[in-house]
């Protein structure tokens, strides 16, 4: 009998096809560890079974007790069927692409916020919709407690705004976006005995320009040189212009952390920039303290990250609790920089300004600042966030309330 | 096990349908025992004992009601001892704790509350091997001898959690002996993908606007907000339970089996008494025939009918939870039912046919209320009432506002979804697709099952990405 297609025969050809192939090459392909996109470990395999106790088992008995029983029964917490399901989903063949698929699903659909990202235009723009005013109003206060016990040293507070603040107007009124501005004032209105830097209206000058990444939530290298600018008066420098550095493309092919909530390859990737002053740069010695371990670099640069989906954290090294910078001018200047990672692409700049410079993450602090680093040694402290992470990270800024 | 898994739709359902399609005849049902047992023990490891005692039960009474045909004392015992083991399964599980709680809370007594889990699905398999013992005791079916067949009507996986309530009568000639056609397996895949897509891509994505205005305060909802909150939950609890309904429907029809109904467009209806004649068709006919009918249904007169329709009614609220709130809402649908049948329904009969569909959509959406805002551990009526008529409240603009930038907001976003999940509720999509392949030329016909493959790869999108989670805080 002569094979005939027919609608049905079809049907059931797709649907085998898929059930069949889909786990079959996801069995076979070998198995990520780590997701680069999601910057995650990726779930493994989970056993119901206590391997150790099982080979060791002699009688029934033995090897009942070694199945986890708790682990498949749960209801709530970690359970074995839960983390099987993360497996199957995090090894699926194609993971990034299904995502893909799904978020542009959504989109279509009408959603205009995917994972907390909007895209206007070519720009991803994460979204600030609420705070918590008490925990801002206690950050400010652990900042102003700082500033009263410790008269030596000399507490400046600047608050950048991000991408929301410049190209939200784009983003329909009703979404309910919060004005960083507003909450940026609201903070420096909470602050006293601290001087305030005003870099967001040095930087709205500037918002035709490419200031902000267009997928990732962090300035640009030139965002952080006009925020530099905008610091100089306060802090006491006289900045360079635009004209003395040599500008290097670090990266073309940058697609940031608002990419990894939103995979919209429609934004094109970034350019990454480094500004190396021209008439030679101070040489430094960078003492990355990551608690586990210590590094040290003679650049403020770390190269490898480029090969990594975080560039970013090509500025200063990733995250690290403890960041110590030396530099060979002999101004005698100093600087503690309280910051979240805005700061690790402003911190190039400053570098070439103070000698001594040492940048802080509360994130990692549980203790009096004063045990950490020697706080005389230091004639200056800037407080450096973005307004959003300041708002949501009000707990760690508190931490400064335990500064003796 | 969830039917919208990777865990099911890729590794479960992938192994059981080859070693199903491979084995002879004869093995076929051990396949499905074994693989039903899985599927329940996968999320209920330990009440899986519960539900091998409570078939073990079934089995035996059945077997012995008929041995003993002509014993009607030893036929009634085997009776009540099914009924008392099914309900004291049910009675234990899903309400022990709840009256315990209620009496604890109304006298303040402390009675210890054992905090029970509620086994998956215990709603479903008690009712589905209740009735083999029942209708057999009615001798409206032959015994089921072969063990291995009658725990394989039980566990039948599809059906297993959710229903539809396939009693043994509706499978009883298909258990021992069912044939596969072609047509059946891709009208199966089909009736499976339409199902996964109406869970996945309709009812869980605007359930995410439902769940947001659910946890506001109640006091900020604009009018506009109250009222797409609560239609969301509308949609979403359509388009999850009949999901849930399809796939099982068509994976019984993959394995050769022939489900009953249990939707039929029920926001189509035109009164209360023909939404639950199209609501959860396999519940109402449960209650029928083995609680309405045995109290006499409408025979005994028009007193004893409407007292009759309120307990029906009444039960059927409790079954849906153990909740004071779903009780009014089964009274509430009870006391419509028995108006209806008083002179309501000669009236809406009479009016356009609009004004009767208006009626009856609105009224079900405010039973939807009923259903899901109470907060639970409610155990006073007053706060029932209280919430309920709180939200009812804020849908008629007690807070002020007809609309704000929130409404605004969601309607912006879930409009499109709104939009298909409204034409998926008529039956308009059923009329194009039929018309299309009756008159189309053949090769329109490879669109069908083309258009289903893409709703598949949607739905296996969507299940994926929901484990999808970029570290929020990284890079700081």
């Amino acid at each position: 009998m002569k094979f005939k297609m027919t609608p049905n025969k079809l049907m059931i050809a797709l649907f085998s096809a898929m059930l069949v192939v889909l786990p079959v090459v996801s069995i076979i392909l070998p198995k990520q560890d780590k997701s680069e996109v999601e910057n995650r470990s990726l779930q493994s395999l989970p056993t119901p079974i206590n391997s150790v106790k099982w080979e060791a088992a002699k009688t029934p008995k033995d090897y009942l007790d070694a199945v986890k029983w708790k682990y498949i029964n749960n209801r709530e917490g970690e359970a074995f069927r839960d983390d099987f399901e993360k497996y199957l989903c995090d090894h699926i063949v194609g993971r990034t692409e299904w995502v893909k698929l799904c978020n542009r699903l959504q989109t279509l659909s009408g959603k205009q916020e995917i994972n907390g990202v909007y895209t206007v235009g070519d720009q991803m723009v994460q979204s600030f919709k609420d705070y918590d005013s008490e925990g801002m109003e206690k950050a400010a206060a652990a900042i102003n407690k700082f500033a009263e016990r410790h008269p030596n040293i000399k507490t400046y507070v600047m608050i950048a705004p991000t991408a929301q603040e410049f190209y939200g107007n784009k983003i329909p009124s009703y979404a309910g976006l919060l004005s960083e501005k507003a909450f940026i004032d609201d903070v420096y209105k909470q602050l006293n005995g601290v001087t305030t830097i005003d870099c967001l209206s040095y930087l709205s000058a500037h918002k035709d320009e490419y200031i902000c990444y267009r997928t990732d939530h962090h300035w640009t290298s030139l965002g952080a040189f006009y925020a530099y600018s905008a610091a100089a008066k306060s802090l006491g420098y006289s900045a360079y212009g635009m004209g003395s550095f040599n500008i290097e493309t670090a990266s073309n092919d940058f697609r940031g952390t608002l990419y990894s909530k939103n995979l919209d390859d429609s934004v094109p990737a970034d350019t990454m920039e480094y500004y190396h002053l021209a008439n030679g740069e101070p040489e430094v010695t960078m003492t990355v303290n990551t608690g586990t371990e210590i590094k040290t670099y003679d650049s403020l640069y770390v190269r490898e990250f480029l090969d990594t989906k975080d560039k970013y954290s090509s500025f200063t090294g990733s995250n690290a609790p403890l960041v110590d910078i030396k530099t060979n001018i002999d101004n005698g200047k100093s600087i503690l920089v309280i910051k979240d990672s805005y700061a690790h692409s402003l911190v190039p700049f400053l570098a070439n300004h103070y000698s001594h410079i040492t940048m802080v993450d509360m994130r990692y602090i549980q203790t009096d600042l004063g045990r950490l680093v020697n706080l005389d040694d230091y004639s200056q402290a800037l407080v450096m966030y973005n307004a959003i992470t300041f708002a949501e990270d009000y707990r760690n800024i508190g931490k400064l309330n335990l500064t003796k | 096990m969830v039917f919208s898994s990777l865990t099911f739709l890729l590794v479960f359902l992938t192994i059981t349908m080859i070693l199903y399609y491979i084995s002879p005849k004869k093995l076929k049902n051990v396949i499905i025992l074994i693989s039903g047992l899985l599927f329940y023990a996968w999320g209920e490891p330990i009440y899986v004992l519960a539900m091998i005692a409570s078939t073990a039960i079934d089995y035996t009474a059945g077997r012995i009601i008929d041995k003993f045909d002509d014993k009607p004392v030893v036929r009634k015992i085997c009776l009540i001892v099914s009924l008392v083991m099914n309900l004291g399964l049910l009675g234990v599980f899903k309400y022990s704790g709840f009256l315990i709680n209620s009496f604890n809370t109304w006298f303040g007594w402390s009675i210890p509350n054992p905090n029970l889990p509620l086994p998956i699905g215990i709603s479903f398999f008690t009712f589905q091997s209740m009735s083999y013992t029942v209708d057999l005791y009615r001798r409206k079916i032959k015994v089921q001898k072969n063990a291995a067949s009658f725990m394989a009507f039980v566990t039948l996986f599809p059906q297993i959690v959710a229903g539809p309530i396939v009693r043994y009568e509706d499978v009883q000639n298909e258990i021992d002996d069912r044939v596969i056609t072609e047509d059946m397996v891709a009208g199966g895949i089909s009736r499976l993908i339409t199902g996964l897509g109406k869970k996945v891509l309709i009812a869980d994505n605007i359930g995410i606007l439902w769940s947001e205005i659910k946890v506001m305060e109640l006091s900020s909802l604009s009018a506009a907000t109250a009222w797409l909150g609560i239609l969301a939950f509308t949609f979403q609890i359509y388009f999850d339970f009949s999901g849930y309904s399809d796939m099982a429907i068509g994976l019984g029809k993959m394995m050769g089996f022939n489900f009953p109904e249990n939707f039929n467009y029920p926001y189509m209806s035109k009164s209360i008494s023909e939404f639950w004649r199209r609501w959860h068709m396999t519940l109402g006919e449960w209650f029928k025939s083995y609680v309405y009918f045995p109290l006499g249904g409408s025979r005994k007169g028009k007193a004893r009918t409407v007292i009759n329709l309120l307990i029906v009614w009444t039960i059927t609220g409790v079954w849906h939870g153990a909740a004071w709130n779903f009780m009014l809402w089964g009274a509430y649908f009870g006391i419509l039912i028995v108006l209806e049948k008083l002179f309501l329904g000669k009236w809406l009969e009479k009016i356009p046919a609009f004004f009767s569909w208006f009626y009856t959509f609105v009224l079900v959406v405010f039973g939807w209320v009923m259903f899901d805002v109470v907060s639970a551990k409610t155990y006073h009526f007053g706060d029932v009432f209280g919430q309920v008529f709180g939200y009812i409240g804020a849908m008629f603009g007690a807070n002020g506002v007809f609309a704000d930038s929130v409404s605004l907001n969601y309607f912006v976003n879930y409009g499109i979804i709104f939009a298909i999940a409204i034409f998926g509720c008529t039956d308009a999509l059923k009329i194009i697709v039929g018309k299309i392949r009756d008159k189309a030329p053949q090769w329109v016909q490879y669109g069908y099952p083309i258009a289903q493959m893409c709703v598949m790869t949607a739905s296996i999108a969507f299940v994926t990405t929901s484990t999808y989670h970029p570290f929020l805080y990284f890079n700081f």
